[in-house]
This record gives structure tokens, C-alpha cells and sequence, in this order.
């Protein structure tokens, strides 16, 4: 049930005059989606997708249910917060490598990229815009922690 | 469920993609241009065109390097150091340079270097200040006009914004296999999701590494917390770890004989054996602590190292020598880098890479439009109603002219002023350099006032024109033009005369094409958009829709 | 660990073959080429055609030029073949097999020397 009025949501928001003001559109990419078989009604019609799709694994640990909303919150948690994590990743793994400095700071550093757009990713794949918020925050928390300990410890 | 995930991904993608689209066109452009960087700064050089070519020599390496360490001697007072340069396959002329020290409020003294012409002790001094292929390679992560630091900043954000792109890209393209061939001409939008599909897919381990790797060339710069973690922030000390060969040595003040460079060639020889040597760089002449370093060319080893072998200048001893044993993770980012500079490239590789840069500058073009396009259907209802579009599609159809047209013009306008601007000019280098934003930024002002078809077929004309006829451009402000240069075999200069021209040819086929398919295709339209309040017959001709992907190239 | 010009153009037709018969082996390619619709043993036989070309340019391209400049030199094909493959499906798709053929005699002349 949620699901749907998810959807006839969507749809009641798509006219022209959101695309005049430049607010970024979520039905304007189904002009990009290749046509697959889900593909929706365009009009105000209520969509029901009375279909179960059946999540891999990967996508009920990682999803949930995602929804697209509050775009500075996951402009921020993607830009910012994916930059905060990626950091943090990248201090902690040269921390925690048992190579030499310079390679482990090697290591640390061209991993870094990866984390990054991963993280970006993620907070625009995650249902609410508050998780992806905190969780970026959360990581690189705990990971600044480890890090810290670690380093002092030497 | 999935059809969210694809739902926002594919948001992603389109946003991520469009906010940084023209700059990245530039940097892609200016990246691409960049792996011909020696052959364009030797075309911008017309005074070295004609007798100055010569192949690296083995045996005459000892006269060589002897006369230049005498011309060096006679001709520098108080240099910083001296360098000859031999002749290599894409700097095909012998030259001896020298840097004086740094005045007050320089960081690094001047640079002076003069092309000794073969078989002569002639030299040539008067070369035109140009920054030639430099230009470009120097836009493609310093931009211009703005301070180095904070373009890269700048570029790294747009970097990023790339990769996510891609990511993005690859997760939402389901049909990726299906659809790995497909290309479908003359069908309006959908032609253009093909052609973005095609540029982005068949060169996607290209587009993949040379993004990545773009970020790893600069990445102590953007995530240097490792040092941070690891070297409590000493950059110096992690450098020095990192490249220890590179650590130079002070002079001591103390003034000191300087043994003959040749007479350490039987010792480079014997752990180098017939390896060419690249250059030869004495630093502090003339001091207790000056030091000779010879680099070697290392071809098509895929590495960036500088591999060298340092003596010092007093007794001759050999004080190190690269390559050492260098760890597995140094060889990996050894080989990330030269990955994306791509030094170690033959020529076939070379022009594998140029035309793989194409593509990615395609896909982003082909993007781009796609974009303009979509949204121009979209609105073309109101927009045959008399309500103007709206800002963004104005806005994006714009800078879709400016730079997708725009970038060709400017750079056979850069080639133009580097051959017509006066020897004697101020600042010369830079001028070239103004021209080709000069042109960009005119191609902008068009954009503001008219974004129609016409305008395309005008800047993309002037754009063809220009490349094809710089071949012509060379025979009247050159002393060689292309049959002298295929007879004394300068392949370097007919390979940029007949690639501008090739190029210029493309342009002007699109133009063609741009006449010719200029019928309303109505029909195809209606089939191809997805929302079905576009099924009215548009009654004006989208000026974009009957494009083909020639267009963007 | 030059190679000649001639095995430069050979790898990139065999690349070019092998792409060819990848695109061949699916339905919509082969009806557009040759107008007809292709058997499963024509289908099955051109896609492994097409990847045993792909080997065979893989191993070409390593073979004098080492692994890792090999591997580079060998990706980079791949993208020029692909792009010329598609460029001639679309617009001369009834010269695919034609150009096949000809960049055969091409590998085959390389074989001779």
C-alpha cells in the first residue's frame, strides 16, 4: 500500500512547471529508463504494483525501501558526508595496514576515491534522507575513533 | 522496489552528469589534445622545421655531450644548472639548456634552451614564445586564468562528480550486452541514448581508468590524511620517502673542477647498455656538490619514474642509481600514473588513447544533448503555445553551443593566431592562449541570442574550415610544408597536418548532415518519447532532433 | 618489443572479426545484414567464433609486447574494433561480412611474412 501512493505521489507532482522553477524532476529520467516491462502510466492514473519484486540480498541489506526526497539533505550527505567518510577510511586503513608508512599511505590514499563515490552513492540510494545523513557521520565517527586509538598506541 | 533504486539512480546519473558536463568536455578535450602535447608545441614552432630534425645517435654521443658542456660552460655565468637534451622520437632535435638562479621574488630562475642544428655548431635561439601543446596540457588540470590550486580543486570536484557518473551510468544501464551494438540513425532522441550508449560502453575501461587515475595524479592534494595519519602531516618527509631519488642536494658555495660529462658514458653504458639517454642535467656547475644525472628513455616501459643515474661532478663516482627495488603498492601507483599520462605510449597506442579521449568527449557531448533534447519534446507544447522555454533548457542549449561547437573553433583559432600573431608581440604565449578564449567566449554570445540549427551549422563550418585548411596555413607560414615533410620523412608534422584535417573533414560532414536531415520526423519522435502527452504532432521542427552522432566528435 | 605495423593492423581486424561475429550472432545484426534469420548453430557458432577471435587477439597483443603494455594495447583495440564495428552496422550493414573478409586477408598476409 505504501508503495503506491509512493508512486501516485510521484506522479502528481510531474508537470511542466516544475521543470520551469528547475526543480530536478524524478518522472522526467523515465524518459531515460530503457522501456522495461514495469514502465508506469505517465498520467495522474494510481499506479498499484501488485507485483512482489524479490529483492537479492544485496538489495534488502543495502535499500530498504528508497524514497527520493529532501534534496539538499542527500546533496549534503552525498557531497560532504561521502568526503568525511572517504577520509576517515583513508586515515584509518593507512593506520591500520601492517606495511611499511609509505605504502600503507599509498594504499590508503588510491582507495580513498573508491570509498568516496561509493558513499555518494549510497546516500542516494538509502529510503530516508536522514539516514543518509547520519550514517555517513556515524562511520566516520567510530572510524576516527579507531583511528586515533591506533595511532597512539605507536 | 528495484524501479526506485533504477528511478533514483538514474536521477543521479542525469544530475550529476549535467551539472559538470562542460567542464568536463574541456578537460576532456584538453586531456585528449594532451597525448599529442610534444607534436603540437613542435608544430607551434615553425623556425625548427626545417633542418633541425635529427635521430638519437649513439656514437655521437660523446662529441655531443662534450661540445655542450663547452657551450654550456662559455655561455652561462652562475646557472643553477645545465641540461642537454638528446634527441628522442617525439622531440627529435638536440638542445642544451640552462635555468639561472631565481631572482628576488622568483620561485625558479629563467630557462633558456637553444636547438643545435645537426651536423653544425649552428644554433637556434629565435624560437616564437608559444605555449604550443603545453597549452592544453596545462588546461586539463590547471585550467586558465584562475590559480592553479584552486582549478584543480575545481576539476578533482568535477572529477568526481564524473565517477559517480559513471557508476551511476553502468548500474542503470540494464540492457548493457543487449544493446551492446545497437545504434540506431536518424531516429531522433533515441539516437542519441544510443550514441551516449555506445561512446560510454565501448570505451568503458578507458573512461573508468583514465578518471580514476585522473583522481590519483592528484591525490595527495585531495585526501592527503593518510599522511596526515601516518606522517602527522610532514609532507617533506613523505615525499622524500616517496621518491627518494629525487631529493636534491644544496651547493655548498665551494667551488670545484668539473670532470667531462663524456667521460662518464663508459660507466652509464655498462649498467644501461644501448639504452637511449634522454638528457643530462648537471646541477650546480662549478660547486663541491655538483652532481651529473643521466635520465634514460625509458620507451614503452609503462612507467613515470624519472630513471636516472647520479654521479657527482667533482670525482665521477656514481653516488646512486635508479630503478631500486621498489615495493608492490610503489609499482601499482607507478603504474596508476603513467596509466592516465600515458608517456610510455607508441604511437599506435598513442592515437588508440586520442581516439578513445574522443569518445569519452562524445559521450559527454552526446549526454548533454540527449538532455537538451528530451526536455525540448517536453516542452514543446507550450512551447508552439508562444510561452518561451524555460531557463535550464535555454540555458543548457547554450552551453551545449558554446563549448560542444565552441571547442573546435577555438582550437583552430589557437593554431590560427600562433602562426599570424607578430613575432615581436608582448607576451605572446599568452595571446594564443586569449584567442582561443576569445573565440569561446564569442561562440557564447551567439548562444545567448540564437540557439537554432543555424547557429550550430555556422560555428561547426567556421570550426571545419579552420582545421581542414591549417595544412595550408603551415605551407604559407613554414619553412617546410606536408610534400617536404613527407620527403624528409618529419612525420610528426604531416601526422598533425593530415589529423587537423581529417578532423576538419568530420566537422564539415556533420554540417552536411545537419542540411540534409532537417525533415520533420514526427512519426519517430512520438515513438520514441516515453510520456504519452507528447503523442501530438509537434509542429516545429526541433532543431536538434534529426542530428546524428557524427556531431558529436 | 616494437611490432610491426602489419600485426598492429592484423590485431585490430582480428578485433574487428571477433566483433563482428559477436554482433552477427544476435538476432536483430544478423537479420539487418543478411536478411534472414540465423539458426541456433549459426548463432552458437558465430558467438564463439567471436570470442575465440577475441583470444587470439589477446595473445597477439601480449606476445611481443608483454603483459601489462600487451593488455593496455589489447584494451584500446578493443574500443577502436568495437567503435568500427558499430559505425559499419549502422550505416553499411550489408558490408560487414565484406569487411570481415577483407581484414582476413589482411591477418592472413601477416601470417605469410
Amino acid at each position: 500500500m505504501r508503495s503506491s501512493s509512493h508512486y501516485v505521489n510521484l506522479h502528481v507532482n510531474e508537470n511542466e512547471n516544475s521543470y520551469q522553477t528547475g526543480t530536478p524532476d524524478v518522472k522526467s529520467c523515465q524518459h531515460f529508463d530503457l522501456p522495461v516491462s514495469s514502465q508506469v502510466k505517465t498520467d495522474s492514473q494510481t499506479v498499484t504494483h501488485s507485483h512482489v519484486t524479490k529483492l537479492t540480498f544485496i538489495e534488502k541489506v543495502s535499500l530498504y525501501r528508497p524514497k527520493h526526497g529532501a534534496l539538499i539533505t542527500r546533496v549534503s550527505a552525498a557531497i560532504f558526508g561521502g568526503y568525511l567518510v572517504a577520509a576517515n577510511v583513508c586515515g584509518f586503513i593507512a593506520a591500520l595496514l601492517p606495511l611499511p608508512a609509505v605504502d600503507a599511505t599509498l594504499v590508503a590514499t588510491m582507495f580513498a576515491f573508491a570509498i568516496y563515490s561509493i558513499s555518494a552513492i549510497r546516500a542516494f540510494s538509502l529510503q530516508s534522507p536522514m539516514r543518509a545523513c547520519l550514517e555517513p557521520l556515524i562511520i566516520s565517527a567510530c572510524l576516527y575513533a579507531a583511528t586515533q586509538m591506533m595511532t597512539q598506541h605507536l | 522496489m528495484k524501479d526506485s533504486f533504477f528511478r533514483s539512480m538514474t536521477w543521479l546519473h542525469t544530475w550529476v552528469g549535467l551539472l559538470v558536463c562542460w567542464i568536463l568536455l574541456v578537460v576532456f578535450f584538453a586531456g585528449s589534445m594532451s597525448y599529442f602535447r610534444h607534436e603540437i608545441s613542435l608544430w607551434t614552432k615553425p623556425e625548427l622545421h626545417s633542418g633541425t630534425f635529427q635521430h638519437y645517435q649513439a656514437n655521437e654521443l660523446g662529441k655531443q655531450l662534450a661540445s655542450g658542456q663547452t657551450f654550456l660552460n662559455e655561455q652561462t655565468h652562475n646557472a643553477r644548472d645545465w641540461r642537454i637534451y638528446l634527441p628522442t622520437e617525439r622531440r627529435p632535435y638536440l638542445s642544451y639548456g640552462w635555468q639561472n638562479q631565481p631572482q628576488a621574488g622568483q620561485r625558479r630562475g629563467e630557462f633558456h634552451e637553444l636547438i643545435v642544428k645537426p651536423n653544425s655548431e649552428e644554433m637556434i635561439s629565435e624560437v616564437r614564445e608559444s605555449k604550443g601543446g603545453n597549452f592544453f596540457y596545462r588546461l586539463h588540470f590547471d585550467l586558465h586564468y584562475i590559480p592553479a590550486q584552486f582549478a584543480r580543486w575545481i576539476v578533482g570536484f568535477c572529477t568526481m562528480f564524473m565517477l559517480v557518473a559513471l557508476i551511476s551510468g553502468i548500474v542503470i544501464h540494464k540492457r548493457i550486452f543487449k544493446d551492446f551494438f545497437s545504434f540506431r540513425p536518424n531516429k531522433g532522441s533515441r539516437s542519441w541514448l544510443d550514441a551516449h550508449n555506445v561512446s560510454s560502453v565501448m570505451a568503458l575501461p578507458y573512461h573508468l581508468m583514465i578518471t580514476y587515475t585522473g583522481l590519483i595524479t592528484l591525490m595527495f592534494m585531495y585526501m592527503p590524511w593518510a599522511v596526515v595519519t601516518n606522517y602527522d602531516g610532514d609532507n617533506r618527509t613523505f615525499r622524500a620517502e616517496l621518491n627518494p631519488s629525487r631529493v636534491q642536494t644544496k651547493p655548498s658555495g665551494q667551488d670545484a673542477k668539473l670532470i667531462s660529462v663524456a667521460s662518464l658514458l663508459p660507466q652509464v653504458k655498462r649498467y644501461w647498455g644501448d639504452t637511449p639517454i634522454k638528457r643530462v642535467v648537471i646541477s650546480a656547475p662549478h660547486d663541491s656538490n655538483s652532481r651529473i644525472s643521466f635520465y634514460r628513455n625509458n620507451g614503452q616501459l609503462v612507467t613515470d619514474k624519472r630513471t636516472q643515474m647520479v654521479f657527482s661532478g667533482v670525482t665521477g663516482e656514481l653516488i646512486s642509481m635508479s630503478p631500486v627495488e621498489e615495493s608492490a603498492t610503489h609499482a601499482t601507483y607507478d603504474t596508476l600514473m603513467s596509466l592516465h599520462t600515458a608517456r610510455f605510449a607508441g604511437y599506435f597506442l598513442r592515437g588508440v588513447f586520442f581516439i578513445c579521449g574522443l569518445m569519452g568527449c562524445a559521450m559527454i557531448a552526446t549526454g548533454a544533448l540527449l538532455w537538451a533534447v528530451k526536455i525540448r519534446q517536453k516542452q514543446q507544447k507550450q512551447i508552439s503555445k508562444g510561452k518561451t522555454a524555460s531557463f535550464g533548457l535555454r540555458l543548457v542549449e547554450g552551453l551545449n553551443l558554446t563549448f560542444i561547437a565552441g571547442l573546435p573553433l577555438a582550437t583552430s583559432v589557437f593554431f590560427y593566431a600562433n602562426r599570424m600573431l607578430p613575432l615581436e608581440l608582448q607576451g605572446r604565449a599568452q595571446w594564443e592562449a586569449d584567442c582561443f578564449f576569445i573565440t569561446l567566449g564569442l561562440v557564447g554570445l551567439l548562444a545567448c541570442f540564437n540557439r537554432s540549427l543555424s547557429s550550430w551549422r555556422l560555428v561547426l563550418s567556421l570550426g571545419g574550415l579552420g582545421l581542414v585548411f591549417l595544412p595550408l596555413l603551415n605551407a604559407l607560414t613554414s619553412p617546410s610544408n606536408i610534400i617536404d615533410n613527407i620527403v624528409s620523412g618529419q612525420w610528426t608534422l604531416v601526422g598533425f597536418d593530415l589529423l587537423s584535417c581529417f578532423l576538419g573533414l568530420s566537422l564539415l560532414l556533420t554540417v552536411k548532415k545537419l542540411n540534409t536531415s532537417n525533415k520533420p520526423k514526427s512519426a519517430a519522435i512520438n515513438k520514441n518519447t516515453a510520456t504519452g502527452s507528447q503523442r501530438q504532432h509537434v509542429a516545429g521542427e526541433n532543431p536538434l532532433t534529426a542530428k546524428v552522432k557524427e556531431a558529436a566528435q | 618489443m616494437m611490432i610491426s605495423n602489419l600485426m598492429v593492423l592484423s590485431i585490430l581486424w582480428i578485433s574487428y572479426i571477433a566483433f563482428g561475429c559477436l554482433a552477427l550472432a544476435m538476432f536483430s545484426n544478423f537479420r539487418s545484414t543478411f536478411k534472414k534469420a540465423p539458426t541456433p548453430l549459426q548463432s552458437r557458432g558465430l558467438y564463439w567464433s567471436g570470442w575465440s577471435m577475441l583470444a587470439l587477439s589477446y595473445y597477439l597483443s601480449v606476445a611481443k609486447q608483454g603483459m601489462l603494455y600487451g593488455s593496455i594495447f589489447f584494451t584500446g583495440m578493443l574500443a577502436v574494433a568495437g567503435l568500427l564495428v558499430i559505425l559499419t552496422l549502422s550505416y553499411r550493414a550489408k558490408s560487414l561480412p565484406v569487411f570481415m573478409a577483407a581484414g582476413s586477408v589482411i591477418c592472413l598476409l601477416n601470417l605469410v611474412r
